[in-house]
Order: structure tokens, then C-alpha cells, then sequence
């Protein structure tokens, strides 16, 4: 279970998204932004699995919103990380950040 | 516009699978969208790619469990893995199962295959086979679909305007290649300039034949080799189109290869050497003995076609309404007939379609054997597994779920069946040309298409799963309580009596497949010993054409009597003589006869099988002359034509008068009878009696005979073909001439359908009995195992070894009896069906019947054996503490 607990990479990824996308973090709008800054192809299957586990992992929520005839009239679900997933996420980049400090001659310094 | 939603099936294969609670909504949203964005941005073919991946991905098992599970593919999957486990936890069902099901499924398959190559498969290379027609002349005793003059042809090429163009042909010309000594038979055709053309058919090498040399009444001297002899005998030799080489004694310059892989039209036979129809055809121009192939003209319909023809044999037929009419003196019809999808001539078909019918219907009730042995074994499993089935049930699994795990299980022994099957087809075919079915020389082409794969994985799925799921029907009405609480034995076995008539069912299939390959023994003993009225045992024959050094009639006299005095000359040469004919070696000739005393305007003109014979023929044949005599070297050229006719000849046209001394005419020469012989088979053995009549060769001479030389001694040595060989050459150094052979490798051909019919259906007999013998056993083993616990009390209270033996084989041997009885009619019907292939043997031959029976009785007993002593040795401690 403690293993489940640490976000991994694609979470991660995910969670980061969604807090750049602020109030439109739809599920399209998501993989394009991981799709144009991450230059990866993103799955829809993997992506929605994704999604699912992070809200069975109490890290995000979502609202519905109104649906939308360029949709096809389905409704529509706008993501939001939850305080404890904004908790995670920041624990696992300083993790991340002092396990890479002084490393920064073999990583070099990327932005 | 087109519509701006996603593909359909997709958008519903989604659906299913995110369901319609928010979050699915959300999500096919959300593919909406994207999907429409894309197609704006990249066309609509690409957005549907992008939506239709997307949504395959969704579909994996593992990619997405959204809250509200739909299940239903995860538990395919599932189910899948769970059906292969449970197959390999009891391997014994998996393997017998399988085994089966191969078995029965390669029986089919192989003859399918057959059936396929006959009937289904499009001629392979041959262009628009659609547009091909056949045209046939109807025969003089009305039969519509029978073989054509040249001029029949010539007519057909130049008067009728629907065919883009028309060709001729005759299949099965006896072609030898080779220098003496190393001659090799090839199956051959003679055939017209056109015919590549009409077929469609690129040459591999070369040229088709130019008019010249199809259509020159001088001596052709040209050959276009199949591409098997070209690269066996030939080495594919590339600069074959320079050389020569002997077909029948003489050089052949060789002017084209045909492609790999072409087939005769109408037959499934590689053509491996093609002459022009040159020579004795185009001077015996109305002798039928062609087959006529048109290829229809852009827009010109089969229909037209047949009107023209209708047009054309009118216009035949006042032309010469002597020659082109039947025997009551109707005109002759010509038909067309399309030959797509067709092998064989329309009358042909019909007789080898029965056959193969017979045959198919032999190895269907092998797989029905196998079927029910798998039917059975399934019952047997199912009851091994209540238990599991009643504890799987209690946790909620619904009824759809088991039926589905059995379902797998039978899909998968299904498929593995069926591949194995594909498999032993496949080596059976490789093994045909080495089983000695086939003439020399004939190379049937069979192989395993899509079309027979296809049969062979669906009529394997199909049985597997049909029989593999009867015990499913029990699962719906299943009462747990009973099952958990005993060990879970026995429940779902279903009841005895289903057994039992799977058991009887078998049984009566086997007894009929095995009394009908008996009876197909019984007929090949019969055509063994069969007296076909001549002896053809120790008697070489080899065709001499004295037309084609060329001897005129005197000379070619003079030379058979120089040779003969050679041979006889010779210590172990017991006799010569010659005749036109090699009785049921294929071929005939019949003729008109004008016959003394019958009047021929009466019911039909009669027309009887004529033979040349040589001196002492009779006597050389062992042919026996009922009255009168034979022929001697006093019916020579100067003297009274004399003729020979048989018993029923004479029973038909003379049964009221003394054959001897009455008179024939035919050919504007009278002959007297002065002999009748007995009766002899002249074309098949098993015909009707044919009215024959023979003529001393020195006055009625033919070019083309066969040298008849009996050898003196039991054994059939290759030493003495060779002296035979030696003694031509030496008497006719020019003589183009076929490698002399035994009579009996001739006349062999003529029990070629019962030799197949009793290998296959002898194999089928053996295969169903093997079945039904594992059905028996499994029946029997069944029952000790579920009675375990009473043969253990009987065992204790005192019963006997040999009372537990009785009471465990009763049931399995009554079965035996009632399936026998039950089989018997079927097999006596078969047989009666299969009459026309049975020589010498009647389908009620007590001794086929009788054999039959006892074959499966014994089976059955050696069936009961294993699991009867396994009864008799139970323990009672043992059995009893176990229940």
C-alpha cells in the first residue's frame, strides 16, 4: 500500500498538468498539454486509468460541468488537485531535489 | 457533409465498455471532441484512425477499471486463462479429446480436399475462367454431353461469332519419353494452335503451336512439355527450346514450356506433354474423340451462346444428316456449358460426385463417432466437476459464466483439433503420390487452400463446441446443495441413458463403416479372382503404329509374320498374336454393323465393339470358343472374310437362328461367323455384358496393334520385356514403339475406383473402430468408477470375481448389441448405394456382414477388459472407506 502512496512519473506528470491548466483542466486538454511540453504520446486508455487512480488516491477531484453540443451533448469533468495531492506532490519534488543536489555537474542545470 | 460524429462501431464499443454513468459520459466526451477537432485539423480518415485506437486502447483489460465496472471483457479474459488451466489439470481429457476431434476432423478434411480440387477451386493461371465454355456433341445413343468431331470443331471455330476464339483437345494421349530403355510414361494431351491462347495462359517458355503445325495433315514433329517433365527430366534446361527429344520412339522438337502449376481443363491433372492435333486427327476428321473449349467474345452471353449452337447443329445437320445424327436418327445436339468452377465433364461429374458423396458420408460418421466420444467425455468431466461448478455457482458466478468456461474449454481443444487436422491432411497429401492409387504418370492436384482450412477449423469448432457443451444444459438446473455436501461426485454426469445412446450410436456408425470397407475388400478379392472371360496373366504387350515408318498394308503384314516367327522361335515364349485392343486397359472401338437377318430400322441401329485380332488369339487369351473356331493362318487376305462374335452377340440378334454361316457387313466388306466365343468384359469389369465381334488382322488390317506375347513360366520377368523389346527392334529398326509391359499393369487401371474406394473407406472402417472401442472402454471405465462403492459392498458380502466381471460388462456389451443391430440395415443400404463399385460381391455377402460384426464384437469385449479386471480387483476396505 505504501508503495501506491508515491506518485510516480506519468502521476506526476499528471498532477503538474492539471495545476497548469488551473480551470481548464479537462481530460483533452490534459493530454495535449503532456503531449506538446512532455513530447510523449499519451494513451487515452493510460490517462483515464491514471486519472482514476489519483482520485482513489484522495489527490484529485473533479466537478461537472454542463454539456456541450461540440461534444455531442456529453458532459464534461473538470479536474483539481486536491490539498493532499498538492502535499504529495510537494514532498516528491524535494525528494527529487535533495537526492539531485550537487549532482548538478553530471545533470546539469535544466531552466 | 458527412456526419461529424465518431465511427460508429467504435463510439458503441466504448459505450460498453465506460458505460453511461458520469464518468463515462465524460469520457465519450471527451473523445467526441478531441475527435472532431481532429478531423477539422487532419480529415476525417485520419480522426477516425486516431478514435478507433484510442478506443482499442481503452478496451485492454488492464488500461481502465472506471468505478462502475462493466466487466464483460475483462472476464472473457479471464475465463480464457482459467479454461487452459483446467485443461491442463486433467491433460488425459484435453489429449483424448483432441485427439478425437483431429481424427475425425482429418477424415473429413482429407476428403473435402478431394472434393475441393474437383469441384470448388477455379482453375489455377487460367484467365477469366468465367468466359470459358465447353461445347459438347451429343452421343449417338442421345447422352447429351459426349466428345467431338474435328470438324465439329472447325465448325464451332469458324460459324459461330459469340466465341472470342475456340480451341480442341484430347486428354490422356499415351506420351513415353525418353530414349529406349529409360522411357518414362507422361499423362499427355493433344491439343489445338489456340489453345494457350483460350485458356489465357502464358507459355514459361516458348510458344504455343502455330496453325501450321496444328492443322498439317503431314507428320507433326513438335512437343510442348509440361513444367514438372521439363524440370525432372530436363533439369529445367533452358536452352530445351534447341534440342529434341523422343516421345514414343520419335524426335520431337521441343517448342514451348507451360507455366508451373497448369491443370487439364475439366480434370485435376497435370498435362506434362502436349502434341498438336495434327496428322490422324485432321484425316479423320470425323472420328469424335475432342473436347471443344470457346472463350465467349466481350459482351456475348452463355445463353447466346447456346442459341448459335443450336443454329449451328440444325445447319450440321441437313448438311449431313447421316453423319451428324443419333441412333434414331434425331440430329445430335451440341451443348454449351460453362466451365467455371467446374473439373470435370458434366456426365462425369455426376458419377464422381456420388463416389465422393459415398465416401464423404463414410468419414462424416467418423467425425460423428468422434463427436460423440467427445460428447461423452464431456458428460464424464462435467461430473467430476459438480463440485466446482456448485462452489463457483454459490459465490454468484450466474449461469452465463459457466456455460462460458465450458464454452472455452471446448473452443479450445476446437482449435487445437482443428489444427491438427489441417496437419494430417497435409501429410496425407504429400503421402499420395507415393500410396500407388494413381496410374503411372497421373499426378492428381490436391492442396490444403483457404477453403479446406476453413473446413477443417470450422467444422472442428463447431463439433467441439456443440458436443463439448451438451453437459451445459445441466448446469442451468443445478441443485447445489446435494453437490456440496457430497464430494461433488456423480451430479452433473449426466443420466446413463444419454450415455448409452452415444454409445449405441457409435457402435452403429462403426458396424457400417466397417461392413461397407469390408464389402470393398470382399469386391478387390473379387476382381482378383474374378474371370473377367481372358487370361491376362503372363502376356507382354507393346503398340506397334506400323503407320508411322510407314509399311503399307502388305508390309506391315509381312513384318508382323517376320516377327512373330522371331518370338515364337524364342524357348520361353509360349505364343504371339496381335489385336486392336487390350480388353479394360481403356479405349474401345465400336462400329455399325449391318448384321444378316435383323432388320436395323427397328428400335435402334445396332452398333457393336470390334477387334483385329492376329492368329490363335483365342487360344493365346484363353478366350473359349463356345462353337465353331478361332482364327488360323488360312483366314488370310485372299481368302472369305470370316468373323468371330461372342455369346451375346448372339443372344441378341440371333437367338432364333444358327449364328454359324449367317453374315456381317460393315465397311462395305462381308465377313462369315465362323465362331461364337464366350462372353468377356471389354471396358470395365463391371458392365453389362457388350456385344463384340473380332476379324483376322490379315483382312481387316489396322496400322495400330498391340503385340501380344505370352511368356512361358509363372513369374513376370523384366528380362523377358526386354527381349521383347530386342525382337521389335531388330524385325522394325524404324518402328516408333511403346516399351513393351504386362498386360495385368494395363488392365490394373480398371479396378482403380474399388482399389480407392476400399483404402479409404478401409482406413475410415479402422478409424471408426478404434473410436468406437475407446467410447466402449470409456463407458465402461465410467461405470466402475461410479460404482465403486457398491462393487465394494458386493466384494465384501461375497460376490465372485467372475459375477463383478458380468455385472460390469453387461450394460456395455448390450449397447454393442443393440447399436449392431441398429448399423446393420444402415450398412446393407451403403452397400446397395455402392453397387455400381462392386465387383463380384453382392451388398448382402454374409461373409463382409458376418466379419464386421465379429470385428466389433471383439473390440467391444477387449474395450470392457481393462476397466472389468480394474472392478474385480477393488478392494471392498478401500472402496468403502472412500465413500
Amino acid at each position: 500500500m505504501a508503495r501506491n502512496k508515491f506518485p510516480g512519473e506519468f502521476e506526476q506528470m499528471v498532477l503538474l498538468a492539471i495545476l497548469q491548466l488551473d480551470q481548464s483542466a479537462f481530460a483533452p486538454e490534459i493530454a495535449g498539454l503532456l503531449e506538446s511540453r512532455a513530447a510523449r504520446r499519451v494513451s487515452r486508455g493510460a490517462l483515464y486509468a491514471t486519472l482514476e487512480r489519483l482520485e482513489n488516491k484522495g489527490w484529485i477531484e473533479w466537478q461537472m460541468e454542463r454539456p456541450a453540443d461540440e461534444r455531442g451533448g456529453y458532459r464534461k469533468r473538470r479536474f483539481l488537485v486536491t490539498p493532499p495531492g498538492l502535499e504529495e506532490l510537494k514532498s516528491a519534488r524535494q525528494a527529487m531535489e535533495s537526492l539531485a543536489s550537487g549532482l548538478d555537474g553530471v545533470l546539469g542545470r535544466s531552466g | 457533409m458527412s456526419r461529424p460524429t465518431p465511427p460508429r462501431l467504435a463510439s458503441a464499443l466504448l459505450r460498453r465498455r465506460v458505460g453511461s454513468g458520469p464518468v463515462g459520459q465524460s469520457i465519450q466526451g471527451d473523445l467526441w471532441q478531441e475527435c472532431r477537432v481532429r478531423r477539422e485539423a487532419s480529415g476525417r480518415f485520419s480522426a477516425a484512425g486516431w478514435y478507433w485506437i484510442e478506443v482499442l486502447g481503452l478496451l485492454r483489460p488492464r488500461a481502465y477499471h472506471p468505478g462502475r465496472p462493466s466487466r464483460r471483457l475483462a472476464g472473457w479474459g479471464q475465463d480464457a486463462v482459467y479454461a487452459i488451466r483446467s485443461l491442463r489439470a486433467s491433460p488425459g481429457h484435453a489429449v483424448l479429446a483432441t485427439l478425437l476431434l483431429a481424427l475425425g476432423v482429418g477424415a473429413t478434411t482429407a476428403i473435402f480436399a478431394v472434393t475441393n480440387s474437383l469441384f470448388l477451386r477455379p482453375p489455377p493461371l487460367v484467365e477469366a475462367p468465367a468466359d470459358l465454355v465447353s461445347v459438347y456433341t451429343s452421343g449417338f445413343g442421345g447422352r447429351p454431353y459426349s466428345v467431338s468431331s474435328y470438324a465439329e470443331y472447325e465448325a464451332v471455330r469458324d460459324r459461330v461469332d459469340v466465341f472470342e476464339s475456340a480451341t480442341t483437345f484430347m486428354l490422356g494421349q499415351d506420351l513415353r519419353i525418353g530414349e529406349a530403355g529409360a522411357v518414362q510414361p507422361i499423362f499427355g494431351a493433344a491439343v489445338a494452335a489456340d489453345y494457350f491462347r483460350v485458356l489465357g495462359v502464358d507459355l514459361a517458355l516458348g510458344r504455343g503451336f502455330t496453325t501450321d503445325e496444328a492443322a498439317s495433315t503431314a507428320r507433326d514433329d513438335v512437343i510442348i512439355l509440361g513444367h514438372r517433365t521439363w524440370s525432372e527430366n530436363f533439369g529445367a534446361d533452358p536452352e530445351i527450346l534447341r534440342r529434341e527429344v523422343r516421345v514414343n520412339g520419335r524426335l520431337r522438337r521441343v517448342v514451348g514450356v507451360a507455366p508451373a502449376g497448369l491443370l487439364a481443363p475439366g480434370f485435376p491433372v497435370s498435362v506434362e506433354g502436349y502434341i498438336p492435333t495434327a496428322g490422324d486427327w485432321l484425316e479423320h476428321r470425323g472420328t469424335r474423340s475432342l473436347s471443344i473449349l470457346g472463350r465467349l467474345a466481350a459482351g456475348a452471353t452463355l445463353d447466346r451462346a447456346q442459341t448459335q449452337l443450336n443454329t449451328l447443329a440444325r445447319a450440321l445437320h441437313e448438311e449431313d444428316p447421316r453423319y451428324f445424327s443419333d441412333r434414331n436418327d434425331e440430329a445430335r445436339r451440341l451443348t454449351a456449358v460453362s466451365e467455371f468452377g467446374s473439373r470435370l465433364s458434366p456426365d462425369v461429374r455426376g458419377a464422381a460426385m456420388a463416389f465422393m458423396t459415398m465416401l464423404l458420408v463414410g468419414v462424416g460418421l467418423v467425425l460423428a463417432i468422434a463427436c460423440s466420444n467427445i460428447a461423452h467425455l464431456a458428460l464424464v468431466r462435467a461430473g467430476t466437476r459438480g463440485g466446482d461448478f456448485a462452489v463457483r455457482r454459490a459465490l454468484g458466478a450466474g449461469h452465463f459464466r459457466l456455460v462460458r468456461l465450458l464454452l472455452l474449454e471446448n473452443v479450445a481443444i476446437g482449435a487445437v483439433g482443428g489444427l491438427l487436422g489441417i496437419a494430417a491432411v497435409a501429410i496425407l497429401i504429400a503421402a499420395v503420390p507415393r500410396l500407388d492409387v494413381l496410374p503411372q504418370g497421373v499426378q492428381i492436384s490436391l492442396s490444403v487452400d483457404w477453403r479446406v482450412a476453413g473446413f477443417a477449423i470450422l467444422t472442428s469448432l463447431c463439433t467441439a463446441v456443440l458436443f463439448g457443451l451438451i453437459p451445459a444444459r445441466r448446469v442451468a438446473s443445478l441443485d447445489l446443495t446435494p453437490l456440496l455436501r457430497s464430494s461433488g461426485q456423480g451430479a452433473l454426469g449426466g443420466s446413463s441413458r444419454l450415455r448409452g445412446v452415444l454409445v449405441v450410436v457409435q457402435v452403429a456408425a462403426s458396424i457400417t463403416l466397417l461392413a461397407v470397407s469390408a464389402l470393398f475388400l470382399r469386391s478387390l478379392q473379387g476382381t482378383v479372382g474374378f474371370d473377367p472371360g481372358f487370361n491376362a496373366d503372363g502376356v507382354a504387350v507393346a503398340r506397334l503404329e506400323l503407320g508411322q515408318i510407314p509399311l503399307a498394308t502388305d508390309e506391315g503384314l509381312a513384318a508382323l509374320d517376320t516377327l512373330t516367327t522371331r518370338l515364337a522361335a524364342r524357348p520361353d515364349v509360349e505364343g504371339v498374336t496381335y489385336a486392336t485392343r487390350v480388353p479394360v486397359a481403356g479405349g474401345w472401338e465400336r462400329e455399325f454393323v449391318e448384321i444378316e437377318g435383323y432388320d436395323p430400322t427397328s428400335e435402334h441401329r445396332p452398333e457393336v465393339s470390334t477387334h483385329r485380332v492376329g492368329d490363335e488369339y483365342f487360344d493365346l487369351m484363353g478366350i473359349r470358343v463356345l462353337r465353331g473356331r478361332g482364327f488360323d493362318s488360312n483366314d488370310r487376305a485372299g481368302s472369305l472374310p470370316v468373323a468371330v462374335v461372342n455369346e451375346v452377340f448372339v443372344e441378341q440378334y440371333w437367338s432364333d437362328r444358327d449364328p454359324l454361316g449367317a453374315t456381317l457387313t460393315l465397311g462395305g466388306t462381308t465377313y462369315r461367323v465362323v465362331g461364337v466365343v464366350q462372353a468377356t468384359k471389354g471396358r470395365q469389369l463391371n458392365e453389362e455384358p457388350l456385344t463384340q465381334m473380332w476379324m483376322p488382322v490379315r483382312q481387316s488390317y489396322r496400322a495400330s496393334t498391340y503385340i501380344h506375347v505370352r511368356y512361358r513360366g509363372d513369374d513376370t520377368p523384366a528380362e523377358f520385356l526386354a527381349a521383347v523389346r530386342g525382337a521389335v527392334r531388330e524385325t522394325m529398326p524404324t518402328l516408333p514403339f511403346l516399351d513393351p509391359v504386362w498386360m495385368t499393369s494395363m488392365t490394373a487401371n480398371a479396378t482403380l475406383p474399388q482399389r480407392l474406394a476400399s483404402r479409404v473407406l478401409g482406413a475410415a472402417g479402422l478409424a471408426a473402430l478404434l473410436l468406437a472401442a475407446i467410447g466402449l472402454h470409456a463407458v465402461v471405465a465410467y461405470g466402475v468408477s461410479q460404482r465403486t462403492a457398491e462393487i465394494g459392498v458386493r466384494v465384501a458380502l461375497g460376490a465372485d470375481q467372475s459375477a463383478i466381471l458380468r455385472a460390469t460388462t453387461q450394460s456395455a456389451l448390450r449397447l454393442t448389441g443393440v447399436g449392431t443391430a441398429i448399423g446393420l440395415p444402415f450398412a446393407v443400404a451403403a452397400g446397395q448405394m455402392a453397387n455400381d463399385l462392386l465387383v463380384g460381391t453382392s451388398p448382402l455377402d454374409p461373409l463382409a456382414l458376418g466379419g464386421a460384426v465379429v470385428v466389433l464384437a471383439v473390440a467391444a469385449m477387449a474395450a470392457c477388459v481393462g476397466p472389468a479386471r480394474r472392478a474385480a480387483a477393488i478392494d471392498p476396505v478401500t472402496a468403502l472407506r472412500r465413500h
